[in-house]
């Protein structure tokens, strides 16, 4: 049994916050941990927006529940999606959201300076991306190397897409209509580990990858 | 086999022409006969670096204007026995020459020379095209600096994408000891960007601007670092193994230079 305090997890999403209570979890547990977790940090989720509440070990009638007194209690919104994407609840992380579906462009160098690469669909990079070097692609974008050029992934508007690059170093990047530069101050080639940049509440989140799957 | 190699870097001022000058004395101190071509036309410098300016008749326009035959225009140098310039025109533009001219006087060159070195324009334009249209090889000069690799980095793309493979580095003008201070770039961040093989380190050095001025290649003053660092490039052009000393050692600044550039 998970202690307690992993029982609830809060999962971002565009439309809001996202419940996911632990499978072995029951109504109970989850109501308590739920109320601990939202008191411990009330300034952070007063008016905020829930979409949704993943819970397999909960009925619909308990959902319902733990939604009305979150309602009530914290005046916290909360707006059900018609449809929910997530399947897997287990599996669930910020970016398993995501298109597999379009085809795939494959780049096998270095793609150099004044280099541009734009493509309808994903793009992989066997390779480094130097600065300078700049690829849209209205899909995903993967870089088996250095990305330190600008990457442009779901450049038709695709708030899903990602950018994950094995030394992911770039000059700017862009998900979607969200734009991001790497902070100055910070030592990035410290960074060893493989990350991926994804769209979270509007802004581009950076995460080591794989995170816990 | 003669060659025919590139001297470029996309960015000016990183030392093109003062290498393409110490490479080609270089070599012909090592008895190959060797000429020099400088492709910069309109500001033109390789012969005034190389003394030869008051000797220029012709130049490389006219040669493929066809005013003069190729050996008009050629300037042999006044103190080593192989080597030779084709300066530039002054007073024409880029677009003089084109890129299938450029490629008929390499190969006519290579009859008669066993290097052929050409002193490339900064730029990506018409002159960069003119420089390489001839050339099996190229060798991409770079500063420490994070434009200078920018430039070197785009080069080298274009290089490849005209069929030009595995171009050689040129490290030039690296101080030592603002590398250690962690002020400067050092050998390896630039090597991880560029990703293509080193064959060369030239250390800053105060006796390339007085031999610069003077036109007197630095390669034949036997107390310049840099010299010593060009005659050793000029080895590895030969296929010699020269080897590249580690930099992390754990010693004083003067002997991690002189192990650097190979004199010990």
């Amino acid at each position: 049994m998970k202690s307690l305090k992993d029982t609830i997890e809060f999962k971002g999403t565009k439309d809001g916050f996202i419940i996911v209570v632990n499978n072995e979890a029951d109504f109970h547990n989850a109501k308590e941990n739920l109320i601990e977790k939202i008191n411990s940090n009330l300034f952070f989720f007063k008016g905020s927006q829930f979409s949704d509440i993943y819970a397999t070990n909960l009925s619909d009638d308990e959902k319902n529940k733990l939604i009305n007194f979150l309602v009530t209690k914290f005046n916290i919104k909360f707006l059900k999606k018609e449809k929910t994407i997530l399947k897997d609840i287990s599996k669930e992380c910020s970016y398993t959201n995501i298109n597999f579906e379009k085809t795939t462009k494959f780049i096998k160098n270095t793609i150099r300076s004044g280099a541009f690469v734009e493509y309808e669909g994903n793009i992989v990079v066997l390779g480094d991306v130097n600065p300078g070097a700049q690829l849209i692609a209205t899909g995903n974008i993967v870089v088996m190397g250095a990305l330190r050029g600008i990457a442009h992934a779901g450049s038709k508007g695709d708030d899903l897409a990602f950018v994950s690059a094995i030394k992911l170093n770039p000059i700017q990047l862009r998900i979607s209509s969200v734009i991001a530069i790497s902070p100055e101050d910070e030592n990035l080639s410290a960074n060893i580990l493989p990350q991926i940049a994804f769209v979270h509440e509007g802004h581009i989140v950076i995460e080591n990858y794989p995170t816990k799957i | 086999m003669s060659k025919v190699i590139v001297i470029t870097s996309g960015k000016g001022g990183v030392g093109k022409t003062t290498s393409t000058a110490n490479l080609g004395t270089a070599l012909s101190l090592e008895g190959k006969r060797t000429i020099v071509i400088d492709a910069d036309i309109g500001l033109r410098n390789l012969d005034v670096v190389m003394g030869l300016e008051n000797r220029i008749v012709y130049d490389l326009v006219d040669i493929v204007e066809e005013r003069c035959k190729y050996k008009q225009a050629m300037v042999k140098d006044k103190r080593f026995e192989n080597l030779y310039l084709i300066p530039a025109a002054q007073t024409r533009d880029k677009d003089s020459v084109s890129p299938k001219q450029m490629k008929k006087l390499c190969d006519t060159l290579r009859e008669e020379f066993d290097f052929i070195l050409i002193d490339c324009p900064a730029g990506i334009e018409n002159g960069f095209k003119n420089a390489i249209a001839g050339a099996d090889e190229a060798i991409v000069v770079t500063t420490p600096e994070v434009s200078a690799v920018r430039d070197a980095d785009r080069i080298i793309g274009l290089l490849e994408a005209s069929e030009i493979h595995n171009p050689k580095l040129i490290i030039n003008r690296l101080k030592i000891d603002m590398v250690q201070r962690g002020d400067m770039m050092n050998i390896d961040d630039i090597l991880d960007i560029l990703a293509i093989d080193l064959i060369g380190v030239v250390p800053d050095d105060e006796n390339i601007v007085i031999s610069t001025n003077r036109g007197e290649p630095a390669v034949t003053n036997q107390k310049s670092l840099a010299g010593q660092a060009y005659r050793n490039i000029a080895k590895r052009i030969q296929g010699e193994e020269i080897p590249f000393i580690d930099l992390n050692l754990n010693e004083g600044f003067v002997s991690k230079l002189k192990k650097l550039i190979g004199l010990k």
